[in-house]
């Protein structure tokens, strides 16, 4: 079973986060899944993937694209796998915990759920998710954005 | 579509514009010491290996060409995954060399030119992997040559690139010539659709700026 933590971000918005997770992912080899709740959302990240950076961009895919079997980075509000990723990013309230239900999950390493701390709905979506986890009895691990925009495990 | 394997297209290039001679020459000067061709780590590239490791499917099985094969180590990556694989380069040294290597090979390997290449390849390959040979030849040949690897792909097959990248006006005293965005474009007038273009920073492991490409065949 894959490891979950919680990113709690403070200091800086998904945009700026969420390439730099995927970056890390990729140089260890891993491909990635983004989950997301729902499609508006992934059009913004799909836009920030291809423009975070001046002189590069993180190659991406989502279903309407095809060959989503051969993306490093696959975008979807579903709970399919399609590129054989070993994380998961789950982002602005998509549900972990309805996930491991229905699907098998043995194939990922590591689960990461972010929610920003300055939005009530998400901060507690975020605290139900970690109370049924706990419950379900799997690993989890809490991080916080320090200042500088390093991250630190609380719990 | 222009048939670019055709024999009477190979004629009209200058045979140094190749730079055979050039290769051939790092080759023999080597004497069979690796540490003295630029380009052999003795190791799949890292970008190759993951990319045959991360494939949902698998690629056992898998017609794979490997254009440019040099001392083999890409081939044999992915003929470790059971893919059947060809692998050839234009210098005679660099072949034998590469099965001397590999004794027990399942890899066919051969001496060809990709810009005289056999006519029966044609169409037959699942995947084609060139690793840092378009950026070492002629940036005047590189619209031709990406328009025989289309040629060389089967109807669903797809060509993966690694090759180093550099920004459109970033000024380059090569070989190797790391190819800018623009090529891209070229592959598309040849035919070469991308399916995902992975722009990769430096990093430890990698220390420069690459592409990897999955590109198939258009329409
Ligand atoms: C920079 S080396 C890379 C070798 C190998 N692919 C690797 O990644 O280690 C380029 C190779 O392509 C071969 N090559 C260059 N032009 C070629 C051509 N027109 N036909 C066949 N091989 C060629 C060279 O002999 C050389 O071995």
């Amino acid at each position: 079973m894959p490891e979950i933590w919680f990113y709690h971000l403070q200091h800086q918005p998904l945009e700026k986060v969420l390439p730099s997770l995927v970056e890390k992912a990729l140089d260890k080899g891993w491909r990635v899944v983004v989950q997301a709740a729902a499609e508006e959302r992934l059009d913004a990240l799909d836009d920030t993937l291809w423009t975070y950076a001046d002189a590069s961009f993180l190659a991406h895919g989502r279903a309407r694209d095809g060959d989503a079997e051969m993306q490093p980075i696959y975008l979807t509000t579903g709970s399919e796998n399609p590129n054989g990723a070993r994380l998961r990013l789950f982002v602005e309230g998509a549900d972990v915990a309805a996930l491991l239900i229905a699907e098998p999950c043995d194939m990922y390493e590591r689960m990461i759920l972010l929610f920003d701390g300055a939005d009530e709905d998400q901060l507690i979506a975020a605290r139900m998710q970690w109370k049924t986890l706990k419950g379900q009895g799997h690993t989890l691990a809490y991080w916080q954005q320090g200042e500088r925009g390093g991250w630190e495990k609380k719990a | 579509m222009k048939l670019s394997l055709d024999p009477a297209m190979q004629g009209a290039l200058a045979e140094d514009s190749k730079r055979q001679e050039w290769f051939e020459t790092v080759y023999s000067k080597a004497q069979e010491d690796p540490a003295r061709v630029p380009w052999a780590n003795l190791s799949a590239h890292p970008l190759t290996e993951a990319f045959v490791k991360t494939q949902v499917r698998g690629i056992d099985g898998l017609r794979v060409l490997d254009i440019g094969c040099g001392l083999g180590d890409n081939a044999e990556c992915f003929a470790a995954e059971g893919a059947q694989v060809t692998a050839f380069d234009f210098v005679a040294q660099a072949v034998e060399w590469a099965k001397r290597r590999f004794p027990q090979t399942k890899v066919a390997y051969r001496q060809a030119d990709l810009f005289a290449l056999p006519e029966e390849w044609r169409g037959q390959f699942d995947l084609v992997h060139e690793c840092y040979t378009l950026q070492a030849i002629s940036v005047a040949l590189i619209p031709q040559a990406l328009g025989i690897l289309r040629d060389l792909l089967a109807p669903d097959g797809k060509l993966l690139i690694v090759a180093r990248a550099r920004a459109e006006d970033e000024e380059v005293s090569g070989p190797p010539w790391p190819l800018p965005p623009s090529v891209f474009d070229i592959a598309k007038a040849q035919g070469l659709e991308p399916v995902v273009i992975e722009d990769i920073a430096a990093t430890e492991r990698i220390g420069r700026r690459h592409w990897r490409a999955v590109l198939k065949r258009a329409g």
